[in-house]
């Protein structure tokens, strides 16, 4: 077989020794500036067409869905909702708890740790925990949370 | 070189973005979440400049690779086929190397980060590829004889057939085409974190090549399925979301007895050496158990 050296559309060799045309910085630049430019206007068109909504469960059985699919394994027995289905908290046979947290319009479920802390009031229950970051979960509700989620904040 | 097909087909990501956009406005609303899609944007144009930059040498070592080679096949018609469907079997091997290797996984774990699954998702590239030594599967090519620029024209096209096989917009392709290309049905099933579907269907553009070793799964409409990566990250954060599998494994290579901080590197993602976390085997099989 002949050896070409030449490459396509060029000779390929000059990237070695020499700037390739690619890496132009006065290129790389307008590239970025135009690129940035078209994921801003994607960003702002998705904003504007309402991408912006909360993630909504339909039932404790969508949530159970979510729940076993948390890192570790989790195959809740019990499961609380959000009055808007915007968050859930859940309880497996052993008495580990877990929650789903709203993340945009999805949901990321989380093992609750030793250390965290659920505080009951009239009509909200806040969850603190590593797991689920800086920010409080709040789960809303209407009638007074089943027995079991008041045990679980008693006993944190 | 002034032959890049991925920088051409920009604009026509760019539309097929709008267009997917507009459907899901009408039709599937929780498909995107401008938060989401503005992290995936970033990390593609990160990617781009981090590829524009590093691009030179990786052209550099298939040339070294091809100088040294006995073979040179040059610029003959039938060596554009060839080299496709030998270059899409190095992207499969680099691919399931990518989910199967600690190093290499933490490199192309941002692609899997979202928790959704629309043609932004597609944008979601490496900045770590180069680092993370991918462009080793391509070498082999070079060494057969391949011409570089051809193996790197090759790898453009199929990272562009790639991207639109990342939308729901899309049900089932015909019949034949299904058997033989990777689709939309195929690759959802790659994005999943459903037990059943961890580590599967990695084909680029041809699927035959799962379908010969074993890592086929087809899509099963009656499993919901979820999108993202095992342990979900939970944040948009541009920096947390291309470097965390790093500072992960940074922080276990740390906190490891010396004899096995190696095996943090190499083993499958989730393994340790005191089993507190799940590999993907270890997922399916306790699902399996499940199920039975």
């Amino acid at each position: 077989m002949t050896r070409l050296a030449l490459g396509f559309g060029g000779n390929p060799t000059k990237h070695i020794s020499g700037a390739p045309e690619g890496t132009n910085m006065d290129d790389l630049v307008l590239k970025f500036g135009g690129s940035l430019i078209a994921i801003s206007a994607l960003v702002v068109f998705a904003h504007f067409l309402g991408f912006t909504r909360h993630g909504k469960l339909s039932s404790k059985g969508e949530a159970a869905h979510c729940l076993r699919l948390a890192a570790g394994g989790f195959e809740p027995v019990h499961v609380f909702l959000d009055r808007e289905g915007e968050a859930a908290l859940a309880q497996d046979a052993s008495g580990r708890g877990a929650v789903l947290a709203p993340h945009g319009n999805q949901f990321v479920a989380r093992i609750l740790s030793a250390g965290a802390k659920l505080s009951l009031e009239k009509d909200r229950l806040q969850i603190s925990d590593q797991s689920i970051g800086l920010r409080p979960i709040v789960l809303r509700f209407d009638n007074m949370p089943p027995d079991w989620v008041s045990a679980l904040a008693d006993a944190r | 070189m002034s032959f890049d097909p991925v920088t051409l087909a920009i604009p026509l990501f760019i539309i097929l973005i709008v267009v997917e956009l507009l459907w899901a406005h009408k039709r599937r609303p929780q498909a995107y979440e401008s938060r989401d899609t503005a992290t995936s944007l970033a990390i593609g144009l990160g990617s781009t400049m981090i590829g524009a930059l590093t691009g030179g040498a990786v052209l550099a070592m298939l040339v070294w690779a091809h100088n040294v080679s006995p073979f040179s096949i040059g610029w003959v018609w039938w060596a554009w086929p060839l080299c496709f469907a030998l270059d899409d079997f190095a992207y499969y091997l680099f691919h399931r190397s990518a989910h199967r290797v600690r190093w290499f996984w933490a490199s192309h774990v941002n692609h899997h980060s979202s928790q959704h699954y629309n043609l932004s998702t597609a944008l979601r590239q490496s900045w770590t590829g180069f680092i993370a030594l991918s462009f080793v599967f391509r070498l082999p090519l070079a060494f057969a004889g391949f011409e570089p620029a051809m193996i790197l024209a090759c790898g453009g096209i199929n990272l562009i057939y790639q991207f639109w096989i990342h939308t729901e917009s899309v049900g089932r392709m015909p019949r034949w085409f299904e058997a033989v290309m990777n689709t939309p049905s195929h690759h959802r099933v790659h994005h999943a974190v459903n037990p059943r579907y961890l580590d599967k269907n990695y084909a680029g553009v041809f699927i035959v090549w799962d379908k010969m070793f074993g890592t086929f799964v087809p899509e099963d409409d009656e499993d919901q399925i979820r999108y993202g990566i095992v342990n979900q990250l939970g944040t948009f954060n541009l920096i947390t979301s291309v470097f965390h599998e790093w500072i992960a494994i940074a922080k276990d290579l740390w906190h490891a007895p010396w004899r096995h901080k190696l095996d943090y590197l190499w083993r499958e993602p989730g393994w340790t050496h005191d089993g507190s976390r799940e590999t993907s085997d270890m997922i399916r099989a306790r699902w399996d158990r499940r199920e039975s």
